[in-house]
């Protein structure tokens, strides 16, 4: 599975928002696999193009700690 | 009872912003911590009023802060901003939230500060005011939009040209505007804008906003626990997580939410339009009345709801306490602003504080005229 990272709720919901008035299905989680550099943070799953998805959230300034990608056993 | 105390609290809440306050007791789990479906339920609740408030107020959602209230903010900015040696101004009619912690930077010798004197008559004037005292030092202006004594309207966007043209930060108390005032927080030139929650936004107590300026930074007046990069000692700089430490007021916030949708759906230009009738009503009539002082000379041609009176020599506590067994509740005394009672020479009776709100009409008033009229004979008699 892939996901975008973010630090906070915040920033997780508000690109949520925006990729939803472009008509991404979204879902925020807690990340189900931070680092120990991160510690607590949320992850955006995305219907669609994640990256297309990602270059949205980057064009209009919203944080992000980039994308994951999980093997499909986590 | 008649309740024309909304500049201390408007009253009664709504029924959505209770019912709203009783479903995220009932429902909701914290915010922005947990990833079970109670907290994520939470940290919708308070998206959503972030959203709101920032679109109410033209800000980015995450710069607006939520606190306890208005005093919080204003701490939050004040303290945030400023470094030894800086210097500030405020105005002639600030209340203690705002004057108390920039006495008390000044106390510590970290910072001086000037008062600069508005005067009602003259926008013009208090402007010119404000810029004789700045100093190559200044580096914060401080001022309520409207002064919660006497309902003096500060010619706020004047001021804040000067400090954008001078590189001074602009802090803006709302305490007694937010709801009735609209604001442009990214496209004016306020940089902190501080409001309480629970009146003008009709919100419950406890709650309270700080808007930043899309271009501005400041320091954290709090830390702790933010349920953001939770191995990190130092506390995020990521907003508004840096300002909101601890569990925020969910139940609150709930219920604020609310609040401002009626705004939103009301229009704040009409409520306030609304209010400033009834004050003018009130002015008015009150001239008709032996022995009574309406300081309406402390308005400017702004309108505003609030009004400021008194009945002979009386002490302003011995009316308030009078109103009440009328079955009218006001405000007396001091109003926790020292200053402002100095600016209009009310200092030893202080002041009857009249603030209608979004639920009062002129009924209301005309109740207060009669007790305010029997009030004045009663104290011939005294």
């Amino acid at each position: 599975m892939t996901y975008i990272k973010f630090a906070n709720q915040t920033f997780a919901q508000k690109a949520a928002s925006l990729l939803n008035k472009r008509g991404f299905k979204t879902r925020i989680r807690r990340n189900p696999n931070p680092n120990h550099k991160e510690g607590c943070n949320y992850a955006l799953f995305v219907s669609g193009d994640i990256f297309e998805a990602y270059d949205i959230i980057s064009e209009n300034f919203i944080p992000t700690f980039g994308v994951e990608h999980l093997g499909d056993e986590a | 009872m008649i309740y024309l105390d909304n500049a201390a609290t408007s009253f009664p809440k709504p029924k959505s912003v209770l019912s709203a306050m009783y479903r995220a007791s009932l429902y909701s789990a914290n915010p922005g911590r947990g990833g079970h479906r109670l907290s994520a339920r939470a940290g919708e609740i308070v998206y959503n009023t972030r959203e709101k408030a920032a679109e109410l107020f033209h800000a980015d959602i995450e710069r607006v802060i939520f606190t306890k209230n208005c005093t919080e903010s204003l701490n939050t900015a004040i303290k945030g901003c400023l470094k030894q040696g800086d210097h500030v101004i405020i105005s002639s009619l600030e209340h203690n939230s705002l004057l108390r912690p920039v006495q008390k930077l000044s106390e510590r010798g970290i910072i001086t500060y000037d008062v600069a004197n508005v005067v009602p008559e003259s926008d013009e004037q208090t402007v010119l005011n404000f810029q004789s005292l700045i100093k190559p030092n200044t580096k914060l202006i401080a001022c309520c939009h409207v002064s919660n004594v006497f309902g003096t309207v500060l010619p706020i966007a004047r001021i804040g040209e000067i400090c954008r043209k001078n590189g001074i930060l602009f802090a803006v108390d709302a305490a007694q505007s937010a709801g009735t005032f609209g604001y442009d927080v990214n496209g004016g030139n306020i940089d902190f804008l501080c409001m309480p929650g629970h009146k003008g936004l009709l919100g419950p107590m406890g709650t309270g906003l700080l808007i930043l300026n899309r271009n501005v930074q400041l320091d954290s007046f709090i830390e702790g626990g933010t349920g953001s990069l939770s191995l990190e000692t130092s506390q995020p700089e990521i907003l508004p997580d840096k300002f909101e430490s601890g569990t925020v007021n969910l139940p609150g916030i709930a219920g604020l939410y609310e609040g401002m949708k009626i705004i939103e759906n009301v229009g704040c230009e009409n409520i306030l339009e609304k209010e400033n009738r009834l004050t003018e009503y009130l002015t008015v009539n009150l001239k008709n009345i032996d022995g009574v002082t309406a300081y309406d000379n402390m308005h400017t041609a702004s309108p505003s709801g609030v009004l400021s009176l008194n009945i002979g020599n009386l002490h302003s506590e011995q009316i308030g306490e009078r109103l009440d067994s009328l079955q009218v509740a006001c405000r007396a005394g001091y109003h926790c602003s020292a200053l402002a009672h100095k600016s209009a020479l009310t200092e030893e009776q202080g002041t009857v504080r009249v603030s209608p709100g979004f639920f009062n009409g002129i009924p209301d008033i005309k109740k207060l005229i009669y007790c305010i009229n029997k009030i004045a004979k009663e104290s011939k008699i005294w």
